[in-house]
């Protein structure tokens, strides 16, 4: 075999392992991508779940409270926003956020009433609504984890050449910046 | 147990039936003395480990009243040996489940024993046995693997296995997790349950959820002195898994009530 054969073959041989591993992130990066948008579907099938809740426990509190308007119109304005579709991650951390300050402003006026906190509806709809925020904040981990493993892998060389030519980018995360987020909301019966 | 006697017997009369024989040759001859010796020793190695074993027997059975529990030398058919499909089970063969102790823990049905499995054959055979220690859980869960994060575990990793990585870099570090359910494994190892993983008494235990056990293994026979800590982070796991996971495998902890209510 000639010199000439021999470099030519080993050229090809670099070029194939080369264009196998371009594929192989190709693939691993479109794998991602799904992933990262299919845990994203999965909180927003969850926070539905709690935007759902939420009617019934403003109803349970207003038997009691009727004059307590402006807290029933914040939750109920902050639990449309919350619903409304469209929204990506930052944004609808933004409003559950939000919608957490105003739920967290409902409770505190439903512990002014013992006969309500005492009623099997509402500590049903307490633990409901608690249950709830653990699947959230279960779905919001698996999401940030896909998240990190998706944006690592775009930052890192060599991925990133890769993601650079077919336009993969970084995914944002599902953050709570509200304390309050970060717990089910409770009342300390 | 009858088998083994009858083991110990045929084997005790083959080295008495040696000594013997070295007797007749009478201590002058150069093989005689060397054969009753022989034969002594032998019978009283064999006499010791009889005893021996029957002195394990005792503490088995006195820890286990001890604690409540109940002590069985076998498998009282339950079939133990394949509680679970990974290691160390289904392994090798010639598998056998012995120093079976079973009871509860905090609630919980649990059981602890001794599993010994062979690999190869004739003069390659090797055996091995490894003490497993388990907590039956409500409802099934889907498989979740951990194992010390090692040599083998980074070996494993560059063959194309499995390591899912959580938000803490020290339980990363510390620990393997192969889940084929990302997405429930994420919601078990949650960060309280991480924080607990982390603790001396749990970091370098292998544990697996697979079907409606949880079961850790260690290498060796069954230590009673290790049922108790291993047991409390097994606990600790299962108190752990959120009540929704139970929720999405047909179980809810709020309408059963207290731990315990089910049985192995």
């Amino acid at each position: 075999m000639t010199t000439g054969a021999v470099v030519t073959f080993v050229l090809v041989a670099i070029v194939l392992v080369v264009l196998l591993w371009a594929v192989a992130q190709y693939n691993g990066f479109v794998r991602l991508r799904n992933l990262v948008q299919e845990s994203w579907r999965q909180i927003d099938v969850e926070l539905h779940r709690r935007h759902d809740l939420i009617p019934n426990l403003v109803e349970s509190v207003k038997g009691y409270a009727a004059h307590e308007r402006g807290v029933f119109d914040e939750v109920t304005r902050a639990r449309a926003a919350a619903a409304g579709p469209g929204a990506g991650p930052a944004e609808q951390a933004a409003q559950e956020n939000a919608l957490n300050a105003a739920l967290g402003r409902l409770l505190a006026v439903a512990e002014n009433y013992p006969v309500l906190r005492a009623s099997e509806n509402f500590q049903q709809l307490q633990a409901e609504l608690a249950n709830t925020e653990d699947r959230v904040a279960a779905g919001r981990r698996f999401y940030n984890a896909n998240v990190r493993e998706l944006n690592t892998k775009v930052e890192t060389f060599p991925p990133n050449v890769i993601a650079s030519m077919f336009g993969f980018t970084r995914a944002e995360y599902f953050e709570a910046d509200d304390p309050q987020v970060r717990q089910a909301p409770t009342v300390g019966f | 147990m009858r088998r083994g006697v009858q083991t110990g017997a045929v084997v005790v009369l083959g080295l008495v039936g040696l000594g013997i024989a070295g007797v007749s040759l009478g201590a002058d001859h150069p093989a005689g003395g060397m054969l009753v010796v022989m034969a002594a020793v032998a019978v009283l190695v064999a006499v010791g480990g009889a005893w021996l074993h029957r002195k394990r027997q005792e503490r088995l059975t006195a820890w286990a009243h001890a604690v409540g529990w109940t002590y069985s030398p076998r498998d009282p058919g339950r079939g133990l040996a394949t509680l679970q499909t990974g290691r160390p089970f289904g392994q090798g063969h010639s598998r056998r489940v012995t120093e079976v102790l079973t009871g509860t823990y905090e609630g919980h049905p649990a059981v602890s024993f001794t599993y010994g499995w062979a690999t190869g054959s004739g003069d390659e055979k090797r055996r091995y046995e490894a003490h497993v220690v388990g907590i039956a859980l409500p409802a099934y869960l889907p498989t979740l693997e951990l194992t010390p994060e090692g040599l083998g575990a980074r070996l494993a990793k560059a063959l194309g296995a499995r390591d899912l990585q959580l938000e803490s870099a020290a339980f990363n570090a510390a620990y393997r997790v192969d889940a084929p359910d990302a997405r429930t494994a994420h919601a078990i190892l949650h960060p309280r349950t991480l924080e607990r993983l982390l603790r001396p008494d749990a970091v370098g235990m292998s544990w697996r959820i697979e079907g409606t056990w949880l079961l850790s293994w260690e290498t060796g026979s069954t230590d009673t002195e290790r049922i108790a800590p291993r047991l409390g982070v097994l606990a600790a796991v299962v108190r752990g898994v959120p009540r929704h996971v139970w929720q999405d495998h047909g179980y809810d902890p709020a309408a059963d009530g207290a731990p315990g209510t089910w049985s192995l």
